[in-house]
């Protein structure tokens, strides 16, 4: 069974195609969305989804979120004793799900189509991969968020006009239009910004909001990864209310003390400003791109819980002069596409006369020198191969000469973006060839870039006249795992002792009330210590409706006292 | 029966010019075939379908350079804002005078008002051809305060209304250079081009106007009198007539200016004075023999102000110029141009007993010149060109002795111009071509000379031409030897030998090597010396 899988920065969810369409499957809380997190409890055990999310308010040290934001990189956090890098976590969290989608369905899954933003650069991609294949899972595509939420949107419709797909997530940005025809669904640009999502906007919130907590002095001393995570929280609790009400309360709790202060709506869309209009750029390229007018979009679609903000709604309704389209759902839509996208690789029946063609959204191509109309050459700059928002899979073909007298090779340097100076733009490899010695630019050397649908790219130079040629599949430089490597490295990964699924639920609850418990004062706390005292004498019993009922209870009174909680 | 493109096969259509129609038979075909299994097969389709579309709207007489069926791709063309994106006109009417007045200064500007602006700037930039390409003051002020008010419109939140304004006003300031100058900054800066400067996706317009802004950023840093190079630009942007600075500016500043300017800024180069620049500039180095050329006819010219002073008995006639002189006896008319080339390093008779074969080229090329009707002048142009080709050819078959004593000879040259700077060293060594403002010494124009007639002297052009060493392998312990030498290490050396690195290290290993071949035995120097 093939399963879509969309891993976000802040939740992450799973679906199928089930016979006419896609279908979430829950977790083992019953949840549909599974908060990218994972925590480490006091003796090394991994716990992941909502009670690490819980956790991460009480056990900041031990708790990591919204590594997405870090995949590619080589950054590694340490929890407990072991330092695990983002690709050991995101494989983690495609565990946990995983393992829901095996208990919704009885089968097995083989394999996955996972989601990556659509300005994710190569190495990210590769790294995501990489985390499937850790998690044991088969990464059978890779598909673009925006991409996935337009076939979301588009599966059931046979033509429809170009449409936009604002997707504003948690830590990334991206903007598709596509088009239907003909049950044909086709990308026609894609643009995006990989460092702007509702984390930033919750970076703005805590900007207005620690001046103007009191007391200062207290406030200082507490340990700065606390109140990192203190003051996170309190942001998304209050950017969460503000998309109700003009004004919210920032506050939370430590220590005892309690820290609060209010905002007001107009404060928060004066400070997140800059950000909105950070949204414009990837709009105005996409367009540009692909040639299509505003007044022809047919549809603004919204997709991405941060689009929920009243403040980017206004901004987008501005934008376009017109209102946007907001009946997908936001936070399921990516999810629901990537499920429609492993039926159409399982060619189920029901998609028959639908398919996908997809773009890639950055510029390919090589260094080379050109003459800088004085008799010299400069080097350095950027030769592109592949445009961007070509159709994929693609193969372009460029040609190159020698530059110097007896030159003995010449070397490419792969490189994807959009400088004209390569020293902008990412290196994805490079590649070199010999040449025999000739007079400049007697030797011909012809480049070929191949792309195909899961974004790999190979390069064949050779040179024509000599027939000597090399071929180079883009491996990350940073990491060249072999397979055995990554064998090993599975392996330790499953050697990790981690909470098996079915006490997830009892530990999102205690983890909850533990938070709760850090977070009121006075009678409140002492009330959620009674509760938790009542739920741990019911987990030891061991009696599983016990348990259950002890927990609806206890969910039920937080419920009462902090609001039903939100992912 | 005409040709038609492989496309049309592919999507399995007859040409057409329906877009429709294209599209239904790539949609169909699409579902035939499996992108993941079959990429080429996908990639065949793509590009079939994409030319297909393109060809349809060539052979649509009617179609406006559209690629897509009813999208219009954004125009740089300089349309005024005023389109389909505003509120409707204003009643027929003209308002009552009552209203008019009611419009204060405080009153919220309308759509009607923005386009009036807009018109007002269009007419600021309709002018007569041969107004003042520049600005004054108070146009710029003018202009600034329209923009002001333009860039205030509300409208412009909506992304359609804006990247048609980006277009419009990139177009505009493109298409008014230089008079649109006062408006780069505020405009760039409002649509935010210079952040995305570097990137390839730009609009030609967009691009255009970033760069000016560049060049104008740049024009205004040279005007602050800190620039280093503050003084080559007041002097090269100083009109001919007034006075030079030339004693006050350092050659090596003006040569830094042009070429910054030339590579990165070109259209400042408007601002600088042609003449100015000339007085400045040097002629390219075409080689010895064109150093020789000059002071060939300097000769001449000495020689004739000789002839003319000779008092006494024979009075010999005034003698013509050399310009007419025309060609009478080989002998002499060669041995006239071979003294000037080569003093008294190689004449007619030394060429004649030595080298038949180059002697009847010489002659063969007096007597074309004869039949041409050539004067002394083109004769001795012609014979430079045959001998310098001799020369060339020579050095490929050259023996070892020659081939030393030239290397020799350049190792003479790179000292001397390596006091001058390791810069200019590397680049003289490098061959390219070096500022020849200085004249060399005389003692090396003399080996030169000699090391050109040895050369023409000695070699024939033989039956079979030896063939060109294709290896250039240096034996390592002659990089070793000669990085010793030269102070670097091993690495150092071999990248100076192609031209990488600092320039010291070219130079000075450069140099070096020279040395370490020249010290060489012949069996091992032989191959070495040849590939130089």
């Amino acid at each position: 069974m093939i399963i879509g899988i969309d891993l976000g920065t802040t939740n992450s969810a799973a679906a199928l195609w089930r016979d006419d369409g896609p279908v979430l499957i829950p977790n083992a809380l019953g949840d549909f969305l599974t908060p990218s997190a994972v925590s480490v409890d006091a003796q090394g055990a991994v716990i992941v989804g909502m009670a690490a999310r819980e956790r991460q308010s009480t056990h900041p040290r031990d708790t990591v979120t919204a590594f997405k934001r870090y995949i590619g990189t080589s950054q590694t956090v340490t929890l407990g004793k072991r330092k695990f890098d983002p690709e050991e976590l995101s494989a983690l969290v495609l565990q946990s799900l995983k393992a829901d989608a095996e208990a919704f369905t009885g089968t097995q899954v083989e394999g996955a189509v996972i989601t990556v933003p659509a300005y994710f650069n190569d190495r990210q991609r590769k790294a995501t991969r990489r985390a499937g294949e850790l998690a044991g899972i088969k990464v059978e595509r890779l598909v673009n968020e925006p991409t996935a939420a337009a076939l979301a949107f588009g599966v059931h419709t046979r033509e429809q006009e170009p449409f936009l797909v604002f997707d504003l997530g948690g830590g990334t940005f991206d903007v598709s239009i596509v088009e239907v025809f003909e049950g044909i669904i086709e990308v026609r640009a894609s643009s995006g910004d990989n460092r702007l999502g509702g984390e930033d906007f919750n970076e703005k919130v805590v900007e207005i909001a620690r001046p103007r907590l009191e007391p200062k002095q207290t406030l200082d001393k507490v340990d700065p990864l606390i109140l990192q995570e203190l003051l996170r929280a309190a942001a998304e609790r209050t950017r969460r209310a503000l998309s109700e009400s003009d004004t919210a309360e920032f506050g939370f709790v430590h220590d005892g003390t309690a820290f609060a202060t209010t905002i007001t709506s107009a404060e928060f869309e004066e400070a997140g400003a800059s950000l909105l209009q950070r949204l414009r750029d990837p709009v105005l390229r996409s367009l540009r791109d692909s040639g299509i007018r505003v007044e022809t979009l047919s549809e603004i679609v919204l997709v991405g819980g941060s689009t929920r903000m009243p403040v980017v709604r206004r901004a987008i309704t501005r934008m376009f002069g017109r209102f946007p389209n907001a009946t997908v759902h936001p936070d399921h839509a990516v999810a629901l596409g990537a499920a429609v996208q492993a039926g159409l690789l399982a060619k189920a029946s029901a998609l028959d006369e639908v398919r996908l063609t997809d773009v890639c959204p950055f510029t390919l191509g090589v260094d080379h020198a050109e003459p800088d109309g004085r008799g010299g050459w400069r080097s350095g700059l950027f030769s592109p191969i592949i445009d961007r928002n070509t159709a994929i899979p693609t193969s372009r073909v460029s040609y190159y000469q020698t530059l110097q007298d007896n030159q003995r090779s010449i070397e490419f340097g792969i490189y994807q973006g959009e400088s004209r100076d390569v020293a902008s733009n990412v290196k994805l490899g490079q590649v070199r060839l010999p040449v025999p010695a000739k007079p400049a630019g007697e030797i011909v050397v012809e480049c070929r870039f191949s792309y195909d649908t899961s974004g790999l790219l190979e390069v064949d130079v050779s040179v024509p006249a000599t027939g000597v040629s090399r071929n180079l599949v883009i491996m990350d430089e940073a990491d060249p795992l072999s397979e055995a490597q990554i064998a090993a490295r599975r392996d330790a990964l499953a050697a990790l002792k981690i909470h098996p699924r079915e006490e997830s639920g009892n530990m999102a609850a205690l983890a909850r009330a533990t938070r709760c418990y850090e977070g009121f004062i006075g009678e409140t706390r002492d009330m959620v210590g009674r509760w938790i005292t009542a739920f741990e004498a019911a987990l030891e019993s061991q009696d599983p409706r016990r348990i259950a009922e002890a927990r609806g209870e206890l969910i039920a009174a937080l419920d009462a006292i902090e609001g039903e909680r939100f992912l | 029966m005409s040709w038609r493109s492989p496309a049309w096969d592919v999507l399995g259509l007859d040409p057409t010019t329906d877009q429709t129609a294209i599209r239904r038979a790539y949609a169909a075909r699409l579902k035939t075939i499996d992108a993941d299994r079959d990429p080429e097969a996908f990639i065949a389709l793509r590009d079939a379908y994409d030319q297909a579309r393109v060809e349809a709207t060539w052979r649509d007489e009617d179609a406006d350079y559209d690629l897509l069926d009813d999208d219009t791709a954004f125009a740089d063309d300089a349309a005024p804002l005023a389109g389909a994106n505003l509120a409707p006109p204003p009643d027929a009417s003209p308002p009552a005078p009552a209203r008019i007045a009611a419009r204060g200064p405080w009153a919220p500007l309308r759509p009607e008002d923005y386009d009036a602006q807009v018109g007002k700037l269009l007419d600021m930039f309709d002018r007569p051809e041969d107004a003042n390409p520049w600005a004054s003051a108070a146009e710029a002020e003018a202009m600034l305060a329209i923009w002001r008010v333009l860039a205030g419109d509300p409208r412009l939140d909506q992304m359609g209304h804006f990247a048609d304004a980006e277009q419009w006003f990139a177009g505009l300031i493109a298409q008014n250079r230089p008079f649109s100058d006062p408006l780069v900054r505020p405009v760039s800066d409002f649509f935010g081009w210079m952040a995305a400067a570097g990137e390839i996706g730009q609009s030609p317009a967009v691009a255009f106007v970033a760069q000016r802004r560049r060049a104008l950023d740049f024009a205004a840093a040279l005007d602050m009198p800190g620039h280093p190079l503050h003084r080559a630009w007041v002097e090269l942007a100083t009109p001919a007539r007034e006075r030079s600075r030339r004693g006050r500016v350092r050659r090596r500043d003006i040569e830094q200016l042009l070429k910054t300017v030339r590579r990165d800024f070109p259209d400042l180069e408007g601002n600088f004075d042609g003449y100015r620049v000339g007085l400045w500039t040097s002629k390219k180095d075409r080689g010895w023999v064109a150093q020789i050329g000059w002071w060939f006819f300097i000769v001449i010219a000495i020689q004739l102000s000789h002839l003319t002073k000779c008092a006494g008995d024979q009075t010999p006639p005034p003698a013509p110029s050399f310009v007419s002189i025309k060609l009478e006896n080989p002998r002499v008319d060669t041995d006239r141009a071979l003294e000037s080339l080569f003093a008294d390093k190689l004449d007619i008779n030394i060429v004649e007993v030595q080298n038949p074969d180059l002697n009847r080229a010489i002659l063969a090329q007096w007597q074309a010149g004869r039949d041409a009707g050539a004067t002394l002048a083109d004769y001795a142009e012609s014979l430079q060109a045959l001998l310098d080709k001799r020369y060339r050819d020579g050095l490929a078959n050259a023996s070892i002795d020659v081939l030393r004593e030239r290397q020799r000879h350049e190792l003479a040259e790179a000292r001397l111009v390596r006091s001058m700077g390791a810069k200019i060293c590397a680049d003289h060594l490098g061959g390219e071509t070096i500022n020849t403002s200085f004249p060399l010494p005389p003692a090396i124009e003399e080996q030169r000379k000699a090391l050109v007639a040895r050369v023409l002297l000695e070699t024939r052009p033989a039956a079979k031409p030896r063939p060109k060493e294709m290896r250039f392998a240096v034996p390592p312990d002659v990089i070793a030897a000669s990085a010793t030498r030269a102070g670097i290490d091993r690495a150092a050396l071999v990248r100076a030998l192609r031209y990488e690195g600092p320039a010291e290290a070219q130079c000075a290993g450069r140099i070096a090597f020279i040395e370490t071949v020249l010290a060489l035995p012949d069996a091992r120097a032989a191959p070495l010396l040849r590939a130089m």
